[in-house]
């Protein structure tokens, strides 16, 4: 899977202006096409396409005018059970990168602001252990250990949807805090950060109220890659039965369902929710690419392995 | 009967394809002019011990391999196979003399004596042995012991009738294989050569075999994940035999002649236990509500093909006990019934665990949506086998089932499913019943079959009607076999066996 | 070091903490609390975490990873079996596909602003994109049912048995495992070179008359696999997350099919054991990754030389 996903090396400058083309953006707005289709089916999708879970009489039939996705085992229309999928597979990537984001931000900025000190190298440590479990391998552990139901810690039930998009987040964490630590190094270094300290702006609203806005740009490069990432990974745990249950239709699980049926010809069951995923992975990963060729300047070219 | 066989399965393909890539397996391995029988499985067991495992992929790896004191001959009656004789029981009932066949070898070439024998008794009957049998032999063995090296003596603590049957179904292994988890030792035909992991296993045939002599040179069981993969290689050719067929694969194996499915009535059983002794199932009529709005044809169509048998009480058409007259529950769920019983219950819902796996899903789901025709609201939790057995354990469930064979640990009945009836059994379900429980009892020791019979189809009766366990539907096995085989005897798959020592190569049509 | 212990620690504190447990599985119908405690003490599950944590601690420093708790086979023994078919199915995915991408990356800057630089864009994007298992069933379904004959969709032979079959079979995980591989590579090396074409000592390379085939292999190539070789060393997490699914599509029984099946099963041990497999591969690639730097890289040499850390 594309877990460590590095962003595009990008050529900086002239180079960078150079490769400004139209194809280029002919492959944004597909991107932009894609990923919008993808929200929309989330968002409208299950509202027109009906009940995901009603059954019919029409078993594993080939999509047709009133199944456009053809019909599952039980009878169920696919497109219903895609659009639900859909639904999850964005709000489960958009809390998890959120999540992701909180976290992260916040360690990124301190341990570029303590560059090089303890600080820095602690946090920096833990995110090295973090990741020398692949993101997926971590998922499948977690879920593995504590179970597709429901877990409890202490008083809080941690429903099952709730614990990819926890798992998925941390999975994040390392790489925005990266990102963010070293967009704030570089950000310490420039002399508006010694001009306002020696005004007397506190160090905490110099981070936050000004290094933070700065380097937003990076952050939202990172952000679009990681919704990418997202889909997939919640796809995948889905796919090998790690993720949200059913009956709740996602993709991963309509795509891992249609499986067994796959050598009797049923092609739709698996291939048309798989090829939904792909659209809004493929989307945000080139809306992704687009915003670090217009607004990522620096940002993208740092994110690297250590 | 491991209640965990279905997740190995789950998601996961290893989709083989229609091409023959599996040919050249087998064909290198023609020794001696004889042929290899080729059998597509779903799933590798994590444990290889069939004393230890009575799960289907074990046991049918096991049946060519090791051997029992007694067989079932073709009218499933039990017959002398190791043993020389039938056992002489002492006045009491508590000695069991056995006495053995002599001239049997084991597969490295030890004689098969008496000690063989109580070794593999005493590791089933040990709890750190881990064995599933335990629970049949805690509290009624004491021991067991070589008298001679053909004669072995099995003390009790108290009379045990059942233990004919355990010695029919329990297979006999060498002593020094007794705890190892990841090789087979046994007297059978076939000898267990190779285990290849994730991939199969491979026998050949026992040169010493005290039988009729093995008709293939070569056994291979190929590890197939995937239903309708195993479908299509049946179909292609690169395996003879493939188990567990999912009826949506059945349409690409019509029309072929040298292909012969069957679907057989066999001790299969969809395990569904309510949590009697808790709300909302403390309540009877709750129970029969939900029983009366579950949709067993619905079932039986979508996941079964209108194969199966719809379900009324726990013991299914090919189990001791079984009474096709029994009619309590309808087909197609009584919303209108279901809501009568549950006047008065403000806000009808449960929770339904079930264990991972196609299967098990697709009924699970059928079945809410049946539920929610009669305003029984039904959150689904699919489990893996460990955290699914943990519950039924433990008994933090309100409705719990899974998929579970007997056939290879009794034969042609399932006593133990009927074990959470009973109020004091580990497995108790919270149900409550003076006349249940003295019959279970009774079921176990008495020696007399008729006895015994007539016992559990009470039971069963009671607890249909009492709504305690009510199966959606007793499925068939489903076997698919090429025409190069000889015919699978239809005794042996009603108790889930495929009977593999003694097929043979038949004339119908050459193989691919 | 440091960080191999926190792995282990973390693997084992995870394992220990879960509610399943293997005694369920393993018991099944015949559970009892007598039984569960001889099993138990029989797998020494009874001791205090702590304890089992020393002796799996001690165990490990003797090379010893325990043994399934299922089959009772050494764990050592497992990871041997199934970590050759997937370093080998990692090493053909990660090698053909990423030298592709260093020739597609390359091409593709040398050929800027052409139609091959946009073809190479947009596959690797798309490459980059498509999710792993999808593709592997979209094979599965194209070469198992549509164009049967052709590559078997499935199905493994051990090299042993049949080494054309074993080729044959290894194409398509092959080829779905290692296209993002391929996308990263592609990417992130036109993206170097690009860089390093635009650099002064390019430039003056050039003025100074210096031929272009020889300026192009001496100086720009060599200078952009620097940041090439790190972020192969990251591809690493990428196999063997893909692993996990292209392995189980395919039904390729190699480690990514162990963890998951003894995830599953909580068989402790051999989970355990993969983790560690997992990590301490993770954590080679980095060394080599490093060593690779310091051979391609003068600036990262001096820096170690003079005792520095590389950065």
């Amino acid at each position: 899977m594309s877990a460590a996903l590095p962003a595009p090396h990008r050529a900086p400058g002239r180079a960078r202006r150079r490769a400004r083309f139209l194809p280029r953006d002919g492959l944004t707005w597909f991107g932009a096409a894609c990923a919008a289709l993808f929200c929309l089916l989330a968002v409208l999708g299950p509202l027109l396409a009906g009940d995901p879970n009603a059954a019919g009489p029409d078993v594993l039939a080939a999509p047709s005018a009133a199944h456009p996705f053809g019909t599952d085992q039980l009878g169920r229309d696919l497109l219903a059970r895609t659009a639900a999928g859909t639904r999850v597979s964005l709000t489960v990537s958009l809390a998890a990168v959120a999540l992701g984001l909180l976290a992260a931000l916040p360690l990124g900025v301190l341990a570029g602001h303590h560059g090089g000190r303890f600080l820095d190298d602690l946090i920096m440590r833990v995110l090295e252990i973090v990741q020398a479990l692949p993101m997926f391998v971590l998922a499948m552990f977690v879920i593995g250990l504590s179970g597709t139901e429901t877990a409890h810690l202490g008083p809080i039930p941690v429903t099952m949807t709730a614990k990819v998009v926890l798992l998925l987040g941390a999975a994040f964490v390392p790489y925005f805090a990266r990102v963010a630590r070293a967009e704030t190094m570089a950000e310490t270094g420039q002399e508006y950060v010694a001009a306002l300290r020696v005004v007397g702006v506190p160090r905490m609203r110099i981070l936050f109220g000004e290094v933070l806005p700065n380097i937003a740009p990076a952050v939202v490069v990172q952000a679009f890659l990681a919704m990418a990432l997202a889909v997939f990974a919640e796809g995948g745990l889905g796919f090998l039965g790690l993720g949200v249950q059913l009956p709740q239709a996602t993709l991963g699980n309509l795509t891992g369902g249609g499986t067994g049926y796959l050598p009797a010809g049923v092609w739709w069951y698996s291939v048309l929710p798989g090829a939904v995923m792909l659209a809004g992975i493929l989307g945000f990963n080139l809306i992704g690419d687009a915003l670090s060729d217009t607004l990522g300047g620096r940002g993208a070219t740092h994110v690297e392995k250590r | 009967m491991t209640p965990s066989l279905s997740w190995s399965r789950r998601r996961f393909l290893g989709l083989l394809p229609a091409v023959p890539l599996l040919a050249a397996c087998s064909t290198g391995s023609r020794a001696g002019g004889g042929e290899t029988l080729r059998i597509g499985v779903a799933a590798g067991p994590g444990n290889l011990n069939p004393l230890d495992s009575g799960s289907e992929v074990t046991r049918w790896i096991a049946e060519p391999v090791m051997e029992t004191l007694y067989d079932y001959d073709e009218r499933l009656r039990s017959v002398p196979l190791l043993a020389a004789d039938e056992p002489a029981v002492s006045a009491d009932g508590l000695t069991w003399t056995v006495p053995l066949k002599r001239g049997v070898t084991f597969h490295n070439g030890d004689a098969f004596t008496a000690e063989h024998v109580a070794a593999s008794l005493d590791h089933v009957a040990a709890f750190a042995g881990g064995s599933e049998w335990v629970v049949y032999f805690l509290g009624y063995y004491s021991g067991a012991r070589a008298v001679d090296p053909y004669t072995v003596e099995i003390r009790l603590k108290r009379p045990y009738g059942l233990l004919r049957s355990h010695l029919t179904n329990l297979p006999i292994t060498h002593r020094a294989f007794a705890d190892r988890k990841d090789t087979m030792m046994g007297t059978g035909p076939y000898r267990l050569e190779r285990v290849s992991a994730g991939l199969g296993y491979g026998m050949t045939a026992h040169p010493g075999y005290h039988g009729p002599p093995p008709a293939y040179a070569r056994m291979e069981f190929q590890i197939i994940p995937d239903g309708s993969t195993r479908a299509v290689s049946l179909r292609a050719g690169t395996v003879d035999l493939a188990v567990e067929l999912p009826v949506a694969a059945l349409p690409l194996l019509a029309d072929r002649p040298e292909v012969t499915v069957h679907r057989v009535d066999a001790p299969i059983d969809i395990l569904t236990y309510v949590k009697a002794g808790d709300p909302p199932f403390d309540d009877v009529d709750f129970r029969r509500a939900v029983a009366y709005a579950a949709d067993r044809q619905g079932v039986n169509d979508k996941v079964f093909g209108g194969a199966a048998a719809l379900g009324q009480g726990p013991i299914g058409p090919a189990e001791r006990g079984y009474d096709p007259d029994l009619r309590v529950f309808p087909a197609r769920p009584d919303p209108a019934r279901a809501r009568e019983l549950l006047r008065g219950v403000a806000d009808p819902a449960f929770t339904l665990t079930v264990s991972a796996g196609q299967v098990m899903e697709d009924i699970a789901q059928i079945l809410a949506q049946g539920w929610a025709r009669a305003g029984i609201s039904v959150k689904l939790e699919v489990l893996q086998g460990g955290p699914w057995a943990q519950r039924w354990i433990s008994g933090a469930y309100q409705m719990i089932m899974n998929r579970f064979s007997s056939g290879f640990t009794s034969g042609d009945a399932n006593y133990l499913a009927l074990s959470p009836a009973q109020s004091r059994s580990v497995l108790a379900c919270g149900y409550e019943n003076r006349a249940v429980d003295t019959a279970l009892d009774r079921v176990w020791t008495t020696a007399d079959q008729d006895e015994r019979d007539r016992l559990l189809r009470e039971v069963n009766a009671t607890l249909a009607e009492d709504a305690v366990m009510f199966p959606p539907v007793y499925p068939k096995m489903i076997v698919g076999q090429r025409a190069g085989v000889s015919p699978l005897d239809p005794a042996r798959m009603r108790i889930s066996r495929l009977g593999t020592p003694r097929l043979r190569p038949a004339g119908g049509g050459k193989r691919g | 070091m440091a960080t191999v212990l926190a792995v282990i620690s973390l693997v084992f504190v995870l394992l220990r903490l879960s509610p399943g447990s293997p005694l369920y599985t393993l018991l099944g119908f015949s559970y009892s609390e007598e039984g569960r405690a001889a099993v138990a003490a029989r797998l020494g599950l009874d001791a205090s975490i702590p304890a089992q944590y020393v002796r799996y601690l001690r165990q490990l420093a003797g090379g010893d990873l325990g043994a399934s708790v299922f089959s009772g086979q050494p764990v050592v023994e497992l990871l041997a079996q199934r970590l050759p078919v997937s370093l080998e199915l990692g090493l053909v995915a990660g090698a053909v596909w990423m030298a592709l991408g260093v020739v597609a990356g390359a091409l593709a800057a040398l050929r800027h602003g052409s139609p091959l630089d946009g073809l190479v864009r947009v596959t690797s994007v798309v490459a980059l994109s498509v999710p792993s298992f999808w593709l592997g069933l979209v094979c599965v379904l194209v070469f198992g049912v549509y164009v049967t004959g052709v590559l078997p969709a499935g199905g493994f032979v051990p090299l042993s048995e049949d080494a054309v079959l074993h080729v044959r079979g290894l194409v398509l995980p092959a080829f779905v495992l290692g296209l993002p591989a391929f996308a990263v590579v592609a990417r992130t090396f036109r993206g170097s070179v690009l860089e390093v074409l635009d650099r002064d000592y390019v430039a003056f390379a050039a003025a100074m008359g210096m031929p272009r085939h020889r300026l192009l292999a001496r100086v720009a190539l060599r200078n952009a696999a620097i940041p090439l070789v790190t972020v192969m060393g990251l591809m690493l997490g990428m196999l063997v997350s893909g692993a996990i699914l292209v392995e189980n599509v395919f039904g390729v029984p190699g480690l990514g099919q162990l963890m998951v099946d003894s995830f599953r099963r909580q068989d402790y041990p051999v989970a355990a054991g993969c983790c560690l497999a997992v990590a301490v591969l993770y954590l080679l690639t980095n060394l080599l990754v490093d060593l690779a730097q310091l051979a391609i890289d003068p600036r990262v040499r001096e820096t170690v030389l003079n005792g520095g850390r590389a950065r």
